[in-house]
């Protein structure tokens, strides 16, 4: 079995063998079945590549069931399909051999943008306009230096609520201090600010949290794991299961941090973060601003082209409040049990994960590549 | 008229560079024909009988001057100089190199054109009123919601591959110019309850081998949900609609296997568990659509123009032209002016380059630089002051495209037929030809008066045979063509199809016998009777003894 | 009844006959003639390798009748129509017997 994945192009080393292969006349029952059941891939059936029933059955999946697992087409495709494919809901396509790959993977990169809301793409119409609205929030805020002034531009371009996510880090401390000086929230913009609280996190944090409500007079929302799937987990993995696979640790991030905060996200047309080019070697090409197709809104990296120097600077003339970690040589701080501190020199990610190799160090919140950055975008329509 | 933005012109060059791409797979055996085919005729890429016949949309049948100088130049350039303007209001060319087509695509791309989903099992170019912003009898601009239409529709993830090909038209005025009963989804601008516009939904219509009128889905749908409930028809036709048999895969087969009430009952049902606030078009996506579509500043003039009144009193041809190609217009001074692609001798439809030129000048320099085409195979400028139209009628007439026959029985609608297409049992050009000849004499059209002939080459009735008032289709019988008539078909809001009203006839014989058709009508009309009304109160026995009585 | 093979060329769709040894004509006149089924199989095949190799499209054989004067027309309206290459600008077109 040869399968591409249709979100990269790339072939998928190791295929599950699927849970459910459905027929193209799959009724309403079947699909319900098939969603609820335990997670593994989901394949539709396409008897010849002209028989376009399994576009919808993907699509009810999707949208109407809620299926979240993998949704493979197999059958008779061709690769011309493939956009379709990927935008009616399918992840993967089992194709003829591994020759075609190539064309399976061009043709994916052939045409970016479409008219129409999607599986991929939540947006009524034209959801490359929205893209193309991050690109022009990326050259507003870069055009600044000034970072009130860029919290500011955020409220004005960004129609609907704008999402901040705390994790009262040095660099979320700053920017919940610059939302509040800049009186935003006040004139009406829909800011909502909230930590994921994992329940792991250290008191340090909470305290943090607390102290900034308190001098800044602003509101910082906890957003917490769903608690049945948390049992569910420890009992499954025990109680520090994380440490034992990576496989482990992603589905505890996954179940205490990502789901809530995509939760927390839903609806929200921005969303604010603190990443920065210097924290690491993934992050060296964050965008200022990027259009996240999968949630379908813009992500705003107000401190991206910060260095470390002029984050501390700025910490100190302005008296922002910090996690009183900072000072024990804890740089990036996430759940108590999976962060320690660093040496001077190290990595500053090099505290996360420790046990693990440096390039698989991401929660899952930021990961790229499966978004459009507004750099890709912009690169896209030169090369177009 | 709609202009677009960059994300319109990148999305139609990725779409060239993509059929670019294919286009070379194909030359370099990487794709066969059978994998190919799909993909050209998604592209409106035909291979037809002589050659390939490239079919270019034409959204909402609006054309800037600009555009029509463009198609010329492909005409000349890629083509033999000219195009044929079809009863779907695109443009086909007809014998476009197979080579040569990924840069046509990139030259129609130039002028926001494209060829995107002019054919293929998916939804097709939508198509609405030639009068749209003009007529006085418009309750709302269809176009604005073509355009929505044509967005939504293009490059569908879920809905490219259908059972079968897919056809919308809107209609906003009163009077439906647009057939809206013989498509897929016939959408009617009418004003809703509470004296806001929504539409009266109709599904299921269609001509081809199994003729129906389309039927009533919903009677109001609030405008906003258009595209939220257009979604459900087309996914309940997508699940449902037949793939075993080509000639019983359209969505009528299926509306009319289900019955209406139980298809409405599944599309509603499909709407009620849709997230329509995800489909439908924000508000300010509206508005944005909306302003393209502002219609020209058009100063009001005086209602009557001496010098067109002296000259409709002194020239009777012009008279002639005047009262049948020249429309009425919602701003008091000006006009609609049909501009007849249908001269007698000359195939209808058909339009050298020289006179798409020559009609971009005329918009340019009469007609706000509009030009629109109507599905009756002519071309239209629809805002013309009235003072001008003497000097439009003159240009016109010099290039031999003032035939003063709008709506009479010149004004035939015809298809291809078996002179260019690949299905066609049966010629119907040069049929068309030999009646226009028949009936050159204006005095004697003007004595019939309002009349639609159409005529289709084959089953599939691109000339939309069934709704003709008199529709004449060719088939093949034992290598012979024949020919035969249906009566009383109408397009409009009295959409009915025409019934066959006896054996076929020769090729030869055609004329003759619409000939002895038209002469029964009118030896049995009372006054104020179209051929519509005679029919519906004769019948067709004094018809079927007038053509068969001597048998 | 005897037969030629006709197609359309890949690259420009025009019609095509299968000439003899494995050309394409345009003309009818010029095409390679098959008064047996073994003889057609033989067209049939060697067009098969033109489609295979990207020279034609659409493959079939066609019934023709030939005339005494040794002159060939196709048997059908349609065949004809193919056979002239015409369009309907050509001005004298449909005074051409068909």
């Amino acid at each position: 079995m040869v399968l591409v994945d249709l979100g990269t192009g790339a072939l998928v080393a190791e295929p599950e063998e699927p849970a459910t292969v459905l027929e193209p006349s799959a009724d309403h029952d079947a699909l319900a079945t098939a969603a609820g059941g335990n997670a593994g891939p989901v394949a539709i059936l396409f008897p010849t590549f002209a028989d376009g029933r399994g576009f919808s059955l993907a699509r009810i999946l999707r949208d109407r069931l809620g299926f979240a697992g993998e949704i493979r087409a197999v059958g008779s495709l061709i690769p011309d399909q493939s956009q379709f494919l990927l935008r009616s809901g399918f992840d993967t396509a089992e194709i003829a051999d591994r020759d075609a790959a190539e064309t399976w993977r061009k043709t994916l990169s052939l045409i970016g943008r479409s008219y129409q809301p999607s599986a991929r793409n939540p947006l009524p119409l034209r959801w490359n306009a929205s893209s193309e609205a991050a690109v022009e929030l990326g050259r507003a805020l870069a055009a600044t230096d000034d970072l009130i002034e860029r919290i500011k531009l955020t409220a004005e371009h960004i129609e609907g609520r704008v999402a901040f996510s705390t994790s009262a880090g040095l660099e979320d401390q700053v920017i919940l201090q610059a939302i509040a000086k800049s009186g935003v929230v006040k004139a009406g913009a829909d800011f909502d600010i909230f930590t994921l609280d994992t329940g792991r996190l250290f008191p340090e944090v909470l305290e943090t949290i607390e102290l900034s409500e308190l001098r800044y007079r602003i509101r910082i929302r906890l957003v917490s794991p769903d608690a049945r799937e948390v049992e569910e987990l420890v009992s499954r993995d025990g109680v520090f299961g994380f440490r034992q696979s990576i496989d482990n640790r992603k589905s505890c991030c996954e179940i205490r941090k990502v789901r809530p905060l995509n939760r927390a996200l839903e609806g929200a047309q921005g969303w604010i973060a603190g990443l920065r080019r210097e924290q690491s070697q993934a992050r060296a090409d964050v965008p200022m601003a990027e259009w996240d197709a999968e949630r379908g809104l813009i992500k705003i990296n107000p401190l991206a082209d910060w260095s470390d120097e002029r984050l501390n600077d700025y910490i100190d003339a302005n008296g922002v409040v910090v996690n009183p970690l900072h000072a024990q040589g804890f740089v990036s701080i996430g759940c108590a049990p999976c962060t320690r501190a660093i040496e001077p020199g190290e990595d500053p990610r090099a505290g996360r994960w420790w046990w693990e190799s440096e390039d698989r160090k991401e929660c899952g919140l930021h990961v790229a590549g499966s978004e459009t950055s507004a750099e890709s975008v912009a690169q896209g329509e030169k090369a177009a | 008229m709609y202009r677009y933005d960059e994300f319109d012109h990148a999305f139609v060059n990725e779409r060239v560079a993509e059929f670019r791409d294919q286009v070379a797979r194909r030359l370099s055996g990487e794709l066969t024909e059978e994998q190919f085919r799909p993909l050209r005729l998604r592209n409106g890429l035909y291979l037809q009988l002589h050659a390939y016949m490239l079919r270019i949309a034409i959204p909402y049948g609006q054309l800037s001057p600009r555009q029509l100088r463009q198609l010329a130049m492909i005409g000349r350039r890629w083509d033999r100089g000219y195009g044929h303007f079809t009863t779907r209001q695109n443009l086909q060319f007809n014998w476009i190199k197979l080579v040569d087509v990924p840069d046509v695509l990139a030259a129609l791309a130039e002028v926001e054109m494209h060829c995107i989903q002019t054919s293929g099992n998916c939804v097709r170019n939508v198509t609405s009123d030639p009068y749209a912003a003009a007529a006085n009898d418009e309750l709302e601009d269809p176009r604005v919601w073509c355009e929505i239409l044509r967005q939504w529709s293009t490059l569908h993830p879920e809905f490219n591959w259908l059972p079968r090909k897919f056809k919308i038209a809107v209609s906003g005025a009163a009077e439906d110019r647009a057939a809206t009963a013989f498509h897929d989804i016939g959408l009617r601008l009418v004003r809703g309850p509470n004296g806001e516009n929504g539409f009266r939904v109709l599904v299921g219509g269609g001509m081809g081998r199994t003729p129906y009128v389309g039927q009533v889905i919903r009677e109001f749908l609030p405008k906003e949900h258009l595209l939220s409930y257009v979604d459900s028809i087309l996914r309940v036709y997508n699940l449902h609609g037949r793939r075993d048999n080509i000639y019983k895969a359209r969505i009528k087969i299926l509306v009319n296997a289900m019955g209406i009430d139980k298809f409405r009952e599944e599309v509603e049902a499909d709407w009620n568990a849709t997230n329509k606030a995800a489909i439908d078009l924000p508000e300010d996506e509206l508005r944005r659509i909306a302003s393209y579509f502002a219609p020209p500043e058009l100063p009001e003039q005086a209602p009557r123009d001496e010098a067109l009144a002296a000259r409709r009193e002194s020239d009777p041809r012009f008279a002639n032209w005047y009262r049948n190609n020249v429309l009425p217009h919602r701003v008091p001074g000006y006009a609609s002016v049909v501009v007849s692609l249908k001269e007698p001798g000359r195939t209808p439809g058909d339009a050298s380059s020289d006179a798409m030129d020559f009609v971009a000048d005329l918009a340019e320099r009469f007609g706000h630089n509009e030009v629109r085409v109507n599905y009756t195979q002519n071309l239209v400028l629809p805002h013309a002051a009235l003072a001008d139209v003497p000097a439009i009628y003159d240009a016109l007439a010099g290039a031999g495209l003032a035939t003063g026959n709008n709506e009479l029985l010149g004004d035939m609608i015809c298809c291809p037929g078996l002179d260019y297409c690949n299905l066609a049992n049966a010629r119907s050009i040069p049929i068309a030809k030999e009646i226009a000849k028949k009936f050159e004499d204006p005095e004697r059209q003007t004595e019939i008066g309002k009349i639609r002939v159409n005529m289709s080459g084959c089953i599939n009735a691109c000339g939309h045979h069934h709704s003709g008032n008199i529709g004449i289709l060719g088939v093949d019988k034992k290598g012979t063509e024949l020919y035969q008539i249906t009566l009383g078909g109408s397009p409009k809001d009295d959409a009915s199809v025409g019934k066959i009203i006896g054996p076929g006839f020769r090729a030869e014989n055609v004329p003759e016998a619409i000939d002895t058709i038209v002469d029964t009508y009118v030896e049995n009309r009372r006054e104020g009777e179209n051929f519509l009304d005679t029919w519906r109160r004769v019948g067709p026995a004094p018809f079927k003894e007038a053509l068969y009585g001597a048998r | 009844m005897p037969s030629v093979v006709t197609a359309n060329r890949l690259n420009d769709g025009i019609v095509v006959y299968l000439a003899p040894k494995g050309a394409w004509t345009e003309s009818i006149a010029d095409a390679a003639r098959a008064e047996t089924d073994d003889e057609l199989k033989v067209l049939e095949s060697a067009a098969e390798i033109a489609v295979q190799d990207r020279i034609v499209v659409g493959v079939y054989p066609m019934p023709i009748e030939i005339k005494e004067d040794g002159t060939v027309d196709p048997i059908s309206v349609r065949e004809r129509i193919r056979a002239s290459h015409r369009t309907t600008l050509t001005e004298d077109w449909y005074d051409v017997p068909l």
